[in-house]
């Protein structure tokens, strides 16, 4: 039996039916080449996906490993000798003291790779980032190193003397791997055999006027932040018109970003850009109730009784009076993209570092979820456009001392709109201020 | 051809077995779609989607958890939901539920024809229709259809209680027994 108040009670009879007049424009000659048109783009945009995520991935890769090519770089590497040769090879020394100074030599070397420190002369000339390839790229004075100018010089150890074949070695880098090996020796004596025609006649090589290192200086460097946490917008995006007994929250929602931020060599300045989300969510609830009369045919008003015969009648009513509640709950949500151009200035004090930043947002805001209450207690759809602006973005962050990978960091922001994007009703609109705190991890790249 | 040969033969895209898939279940499509009260301008846009879903979702298709028509009708009601839901906003007022089916009617329709409770359903509030379809015709618990629906138990049973009692009503109305059928 088909009834109306069982569950699935008229799945049989109406769930099985199949429809008649089926219309022209559905048949399959009309909507075959449809579907599979569909399916074929359908098919096409997975393909594209899965064509595109290697290929993101492959970029991210690229970018990682100079990344950290470029680190390697700068830790591998050292000024040769022969920039530091005025400081530290007085011409006219033998090879015999050089050769007793090599280990502090390399000690002091070794300070500069830990410190991430490389001379800042673009000029200076500098080794392979690989230490078993150290080959010099500045050609030596070949000739007088061929034609000593004294007999006392001819007798300098045969050692450092360089090989037959060392201009092509020393000019370029050899494509022979048997060559830049490790097996060529270490990496003093080459270098020494660089310096040999500074020592064999000082004063007709270049060597001397090369410029001292200057001091290590703080070099640009890369960072990248994510941070997450919550936003607070504060003031409400407008009621509802229909209800004014509608309690409506402030907005309050998720906010993160991801940054690249780039430090200006030699100051306490960054210039910071990225991309920031935030969705602000505005509750909406209205509890109302209110007196109805409604239809029921067939209801029993008064039941009359003889009480002498103990006959009955009954007077009927169609309608009964109830209370009809409303009780709505919705809430909107007000979704905000932002890529922001800003400045930092930090202070360092003990490992912890405190950063004060400003700048602007390029926005785009939407209602993602926009609904509001109308009268009769109808929920209509807000507008949903996109708007694009700009926004004044202020920040203040404290960064606690370095871990080993990376360092946490707390922030708190203030931002405020130049534009007002559309309210939740129609015509009206509002200017978002939200303020944020959220936590995050920042790694030098 | 059987079901799963149908299925299979779909599934490697042969246009043939598409064919034959989409006229022999293009009726039942098109009765969940005119009970959820699709707008006839949308029907073959509606339609379309659905059909593209199937044989995208064909190969989640197992025929040991259930036959094809009815997977196929869940899918149909999900896809035509999602429709309404942008075509129409669901109405979510609730009615307070002790004033809910004071008077229990029992109504034997099988002898109504199939087309005219259609027309009737079609004609409930979108609300109420939604709801009514769900529970009363596609199987589905008061939980389940809070879901799909986006709102509360009390509400999905407060438009459930709605369309029995307009359904009623009309039938009511409608005592004219010889045509459509018997009230019991």
């Amino acid at each position: 039996m088909g009834t109306l108040d069982k569950k699935g009670g008229l799945s049989g009879q109406l769930g099985q039916h199949p429809a008649g007049n089926i219309p022209a424009g559905l048949d399959w000659e009309q909507m075959g080449p449809k579907i599979q048109a569909a399916l074929a783009a359908k098919k096409r945009r997975r393909r594209l996906l899965w064509w595109w995520l290697p290929s993101a991935v492959l970029a991210v890769a690229v970018v990682a490993y100079f990344a950290l090519a470029a680190e390697q770089e700068e830790i591998g590497s050292f000024p040769i000798p022969a920039a530091t040769a005025p400081s530290r090879y007085a011409p006219g020394e033998t090879a015999a003291p050089q050769a007793a100074r090599g280990e502090t030599q390399d000690r002091s070397q070794q300070g500069q790779r830990k410190e991430g420190t490389r001379s800042t002369d673009p000029s200076a000339p500098m080794a392979s980032p690989k230490p078993q390839r150290n080959i010099a790229v500045r050609k030596p004075d070949l000739a007088l190193a061929e034609k000593p100018a004294s007999a006392e010089d001819a007798a300098a150890p045969a050692q450092y003397l360089p090989a037959p074949t060392a201009p092509a070695v020393a000019s370029a880098p050899s494509s022979d791997p048997q060559q830049d090996s490790p097996a060529d020796g270490p990496a003093v004596p080459l270098i020494e055999t660089l310096l040999v025609p500074s020592l064999l006649n000082p004063g007709a090589t270049e060597w001397a006027a090369v410029k001292p290192t200057r001091p290590a200086r703080p070099s640009s460097a890369w960072y990248l932040e994510l941070d997450a946490g919550s936003s607070f917008q504060l003031s409400p995006a407008g009621s509802s018109p229909g209800s004014p007994q509608a309690e409506v929250a402030a907005l309050s929602g998720f906010s993160g970003s991801v940054r690249l931020g780039c430090a200006i060599r030699n100051t306490p300045y960054a210039i910071w850009t990225g991309v920031l989300i935030e969705d602000l969510v505005q509750r909406e609830r209205l509890s109302d109730a209110f007196a109805v009369r409604l239809y029921q045919p067939g209801t029993i008003d008064t039941i009359f009784r003889n009480t002498l015969t103990g006959e009955e009648s009954f007077a009927y009513t169609d309608s009964i009076s109830g209370t009809r509640a409303a009780r709505i709950q919705q809430h909107s949500t007000f979704r905000s993209f932002a890529v922001p151009l800003m400045v930092s200035r930090a202070w360092a004090q003990g490992g912890w570092q405190g950063v004060l930043q400003t700048g602007a947002d390029l926005q785009l805001s939407y209602w993602e979820k926009g609904r509001y209450l109308s009268e009769g207690y109808q929920l209509l759809d807000a507008p949903t456009d996109r708007r694009i602006g700009v926004a004044l973005r202020v920040e203040g962050q404290i960064l606690l001392p370095s871990l080993r990978f990376g360092r946490p960091f707390v922030r708190g922001s203030y931002r405020r709109f130049l534009y007002r994007p559309a309210g939740l009703a129609p015509g009206t609109a509002f200017r978002p201020q939200s303020a944020s705190f959220t936590i995050g991890w920042q790694v030098r790249l | 051809m059987d079901t799963v040969a149908l299925v299979k033969a779909c599934l490697k895209g042969r246009a043939e077995a598409q064919r034959q898939l989409y006229e022999h279940y293009l009726p039942y499509v098109l009765t969940v779609i005119r009970r959820f009260g699709v707008e006839p301008s949308d029907q073959q846009d509606l339609v379309q989607d659905i059909f593209v879903a199937v044989f995208q979702g064909l190969a989640r298709f197992d025929p040991e958890k259930g036959d094809l028509h009815h997977w196929l009708r869940g899918l149909a009601v999900h896809k035509t939901i999602a429709h309404q839901r942008i075509a129409q906003r669901l109405k979510t007022e609730t009615l307070a539920p002790g004033l809910e089916a004071l008077v229990s009617i029992t109504i034997d329709l099988s002898h109504f024809d199939t087309e005219y409770l259609l027309e009737l359903i079609c004609q409930l509030p979108v609300g109420a229709r939604t709801v009514f379809n769900l529970y009363a015709i596609d199987g589905y618990s008061h939980q389940e259809i809070a879901n799909m629906l986006n709102i509360s138990e009390v509400g999905a049973r407060s438009q459930l209680s709605r369309a029995k009692k307009l359904l009623r009503d009309a039938l009511a109305a409608k005592k004219t027994i010889n045509i459509h059928g018997n009230i019991r």
